[in-house]
């Protein structure tokens, strides 16, 4: 029976090839996007690396109470000596730091680079295997372990072991040589790819006048990733871990000095991911993996709707058949099985057409995933999903048809044949109101980048220059020299690179009952930054060292007896309520374990970060020390001249130290060219699910066309001409994109606006993109089934009814 | 009215080709009530495609209203077939999926006739053939007869000059198809011309003239072979 089956499901797929091409095609594309998304999911959430180190925990902190805001996977650096101190005996504590502010001046020798630092407790390679070093290569006081490509530039083809690196100026030894972390491995998702990994007291030493370990007030200074492991054959869980540290923020974590003047500020308790290793989040603390994943889904959708309306087509033009399989002693059940069996054939050649399609780009994916792929083969999550996409779709695809096609009647004509057509139609608008919904959102996307684009090239014709020196080095010579020069028109500092990574947030409230904290971002300039930077003052006056309050805050953090002068942003004065500017001049602030605040003047909004972070406007205080960026307007007639000078100033002030000097134009179009990436990802997927889309119209055009040719024969009898035949055919399938189109709109206009609020400049909200879409999406249906519509308006009517 | 003159047709299929008119030449006259008889596969059916403008002959002439039909484009036979022509078939070929009232309304929306005088021209016509109370049934719904009656109907709803019928009564009983034949009667009478192929030959006596045909062409004389 199953041979009679498997042939007469090979017969009809034959039978109907066009129909049959279609829905491999269509399912092969569903099958690959869902492949590619939960593979770039993997990758992005470090499912594949998690895979070996099941028994190590991240630790990620929780806030309770006050606003609510996702885990954060970073924690103090302040957490794992205070876990030490809790935690029994046998349990691993180590910490691990990102590239912290962009790459690290190195030296070695004659040699002056900047690299990626990592830093890292000595246990870090107990927990985390590091093929070619020992687990005690960071066990030695300022020990280096390098990665091969990092030993090769410094050292050349020299041995490396046992040489001495200068970091930020302080000497290390290299105890270890690495090839970059084979997958699976946590480095490689947490850390992207680095350079050095460096003993933590390197951190501690190059931070001694940031970082006072002894300070409780410095928790929420400077953040690391936290790595716990019980010990071996313990058999602990998070959760067994979360009950240890029960009450662990009361007894660790400062509420803030100020809390007598301020509302209570958030509590905090630290936590065990139940995985092993934090997925990525992105700001709405929604994971990208999961959007992926989403993204995914939604494409498998489209193939197996696309499935089910031509599968359900056919059987309705089966009924004969049935009825005489039915006569000659078929039940249900064998009816249901034919059909399962002809659907399993498809989704297997579906398959078979996905692992070509695969071996074929298979390099482009390496590309696109950054070679990652042995990470996401590692990852059993990855292959339980593909499985579950298959047996789920085929039976989700499958059931319906199949169904159907047991319950046609063995006598008399087909029941409720327009029930099936609303069935085929909705299906119909499933797929186009998915596809409708992420084409609306690449449009937004693109008009989005295109206002991101707009905002971060603005610096005029006289270009900025970024000049980074290391954090607590003193930049005042180099910056008087830097005034010093004829086609220098202006030289500012703050403490983050403008549209570069690093920035720190906060929250501010007013001095009113009841009012609301605002998180905003938070940067230490010196006088000179917002005529550097080009920024106006709304109201007020600008911060200035001749000013006695305009200074940073006390270093010991305790409650302040003299008020900070400040500058904020007309963003953060609108969002505490001050629409009007000058209404914000003399008025107090404060905020959580800073002394009180004085505005003394207000700009105008001009964000030098891509993404929102939560932050609702700026907040700026004047600290010459801390804003080690120094930011040089030069004359754009001279940009040659004047970068040479720049260069020689600082050869002259830091000859030890490697110049890190870039335009920050530059330094935005590397920030723009994650969202260019993005963008074009997102639009790959949206062409891939209209291809998918458009592949079932075409084939419910053929099905249509098919099942319609005696009433378009009718019509024209009695007087249709073959345009009114062709509108009636278009309609059809016009109807069904037109009402998904409408359904859309409103999760689209969710969903961009979302996406939208991310950033710190918003492209204008605008109805075209959602017109675009609708008339994007109905002119190529209508390309689509323009053919086979145009071929059966055309029929003689005569040709038709002779045939019956 | 109609005016055919050397009229072929043939019909190719991969396996052979077949002659379903051989040098027809036939004229019908303005109000002429005419009955076309012969064995099946004599072309007669072919004829009526003809004349109703829905196949076109592969040689020949023919004429209608002194409108020379062969050259005209399909939208123009269309607005022909639209304005002065109306079909009734041996199965009917009503619109399953519409109502009794819109299958008859169909070649008046075709024709853009204004909404109030289509609802009004369509209640006429279903009462004039007994249908006014199942307006809103679907075809499903009714017997032979009545469905035959309401394609009759929808030839008629446009007052066509010309009524093709293909064996209208073929596939009713002899009661119902008496019905039929009495209403083709009473239009024939109100002036329309009627072209009407039967195999019965008590229906085709009562058209004015009868015509022959065998092989694709037409019996002079009317020499008939009873089947």
């Amino acid at each position: 029976m199953l041979r009679h089956n498997f042939a007469a499901a090979l017969r009809q797929l034959w039978r109907n090839r066009a129909a049959t091409l279609l829905n491999l095609i269509g399912l092969a594309i569903g099958l690959g996007c869902f492949v590619f998304a939960d593979g770039t999911a993997s990758d992005l959430s470090g499912r594949g690396a998690a895979a070996a180190y099941r028994n190590v925990f991240l630790m990620v902190e929780r806030q309770t109470g006050g606003a609510s805001a996702p885990d954060n996977p970073g924690t103090s650096v302040l957490l794992a000596p205070a876990l030490r101190a809790e935690l029994p005996a046998g349990y691993r504590v180590a910490r691990m730091m990102a590239p912290f502010m962009g790459k690290t001046a190195v030296r070695a020798d004659n040699t002056k680079l900047f690299m990626q630092v990592s830093y890292a407790d000595a246990d870090l390679p107990r927990m985390f295997a590091l093929p070619g070093a020992s687990p005690d290569a960071l066990a030695e006081p300022f020990s280096l372990v390098l990665s091969k490509a990092a030993a090769t530039r410094l050292f050349g083809a020299g041995p490396a072991i046992g040489r001495t690196l200068a970091i930020n100026g302080i000497d290390a030894t290299v105890t270890a040589v690495i090839v970059p972390p084979p997958a699976p491995s946590p480095f490689r998702s947490m850390t992207g790819d680095f350079d050095i990994l460096a003993s933590w007291d390197i951190f501690e030493k190059t931070n001694a006048g940031l970082v006072n370990p002894s300070n409780p007030n410095n928790w929420f200074d400077f953040y690391a990733s936290t790595y716990v492991a019980p010990p071996p054959g313990g058999g602990q869980s998070a959760a067994d871990l979360d009950a240890r540290l029960a009450g662990f923020g009361d007894r660790h974590i400062p509420k803030s000095s100020n809390s007598a003047i301020f509302l209570a500020t958030p509590g905090y308790s630290m936590l065990s991911t139940g995985a092993n290793m934090a997925v990525r989040t992105d700001i709405t603390g929604i994971p990208a993996s999961t959007i992926l994943d989403v993204l995914g889904i939604m494409i498998l959708a489209t193939a197996a709707a696309n499935y089910i309306n031509l599968a359900t087509a056919q059987v309705l033009a089966r009924a004969r058949e049935v009825r005489i399989r039915r006569i000659i002693g078929a039940t249900a059940t064998d009816l249901l099985r034919q059909h399962a069996i002809e659907t399993s054939v498809i989704i297997a050649g579906a398959c078979i057409l996905l692992a070509l399609l695969a071996a074929l780009l298979l390099p482009l994916a390496g590309v696109l995933l950054g070679g990652n792929l042995r990470v996401i083969a590692a990852d059993r999550l990855f292959w339980l999903h593909l499985g579950l996409a298959v047996l789920l779709t085929a039976f989700i695809a499958g059931i319906y048809p199949a169904l159907l096609f047991a319950s046609l009647p063995a006598t008399g004509p087909v029941q409720g044949r327009r029930s099936y057509s609303w069935v085929r139609s909705a299906l119909t608008g499933l797929q186009f109101a998915s596809a409708a919904i992420l084409l609306i959102f690449v449009l937004v996307a693109n008009q989005q980048n295109r206002a991101l684009k707009q905002a971060g090239f603005s610096s005029g014709s006289d270009p900025v220059v970024a000049i980074e020196s290391d954090p607590g080095s003193s930049m005042g010579s180099f910056r008087a020299a830097l005034r010093a020069i004829p086609e220098v028109r202006s030289v500012g500092a703050a403490q983050y690179t403008p549209w570069g990574a690093g920035e720190s947030w906060d929250q501010v409230r007013r001095d009113l009952p009841g009012a609301q904290p605002i998180t905003n971002t938070i940067v230490a300039v010196n006088e000179d930054y917002f005529p550097t930077m080009g920024i106006k003052l709304l109201a007020g006056r600008e911060l200035s060292p001749l000013h006695g309050g305009d200074g940073p805050p006390p270093a010991d953090g305790s409650i302040a007896t003299h008020v900070i002068n400040v500058m904020i942003d007309r963003e953060l004065a609108g969002n505490l309520g001050w629409q009007n500017p000058a209404d914000a001049i003399g008025q107090p602030l404060y905020m959580p374990d800073t002394g009180p605040m004085r505005i003394v003047g207000v700009t105008e909004s001009r964000p030098t970060s891509v993404v929102v972070f939560g932050s609702r406007g700026g907040l700026y205080w004047l600290d010459p020390g801390l804003s080690r960026v120094t930011l040089v307007r030069i004359d754009g007639a001279h940009i040659s001249a004047a970068l040479a000078q720049i260069d020689a100033a600082w050869d002259a002030a830091a000859p030890l130290a490697p110049e890190k000097r870039e335009f920050i134009d530059d330094i935005f179009a590397s920030a723009y060219q994650y969202f260019t990436g993005f963008t074009l990802i997102v639009s790959t997927l949206v062409a891939l699910a209209l291809l998918v889309a458009l592949a079932g119209l075409a084939g419910m055009a053929l099905e249509v066309a098919r099942s319609r040719q005696r009433e378009v024969a009718i019509r024209k009898m009695v007087g249709a001409s073959t345009w009114d035949a062709a509108r009636l055919l278009l309609w059809q399938f016009a109807r069904p994109l037109l009402i998904a189109n409408l359904v859309a709109w409103p999760l689209a206009f969710a969903v961009t606006q979302g996406y939208r609020s991310l950033f710190t400049v918003h492209a204008p909200a605008s109805f075209w993109p959602f017109l675009a879409a609708l008339c994007g999406t109905l002119a190529i249906a209508g390309l689509t089934v323009a053919g086979e519509t145009w071929r059966t308006a055309r029929l003689s009517p005569a040709e038709v009814l002779r045939a019956e | 009215m109609i005016t055919l003159s050397g009229l072929h047709k043939r019909y190719r299929t991969r396996e052979l080709e077949t002659t379903a008119l051989n040098d027809v030449s036939l004229a019908v006259g303005k109000g002429e009530f005419v009955a076309v008889m012969g064995v099946s596969g004599c072309g007669k059916s072919t004829l009526l495609n003809i004349i109703g403008m829905i196949d076109r002959p592969d040689a020949g002439s023919y004429q209608f209203d002194h409108i020379e039909v062969t050259s005209l484009t399909e939208a123009a036979r269309a607005r022909l077939r639209r304005d002065r022509l109306g079909y009734i078939f041996q199965n009917f070929n009503l619109l399953e999926e519409l109502s009794v009232f819109a299958n008859v309304e169909l070649p008046l929306l075709y024709r853009r006739v204004p909404k109030d005088e289509r609802r009004r021209r369509v209640r006429e016509v279903l009462e004039l053939v007994g249908l006014q109370a199942r307006a809103r049934h679907r075809p499903g719904q009714l017997s032979g007869g009545q469905q035959q009656r309401v394609a009759v109907a929808r030839a008629v709803v446009t007052d066509p000059e010309l009524i093709l019928a293909d064996e209208p009564t073929g596939n009713l009983d002899s009661a119902n198809g008496e019905d039929v034949m009495q209403m083709l009667q009473t239009l024939h009478e109100q002036g329309a011309t009627i072209v009407m192929v039967t195999h019965s030959p008590s229906h085709a006596a009562r058209a004015g003239r009868i015509i022959a045909m065998r092989d694709g062409l037409i019996v002079p004389n009317n020499t008939l072979e009873v089947v």
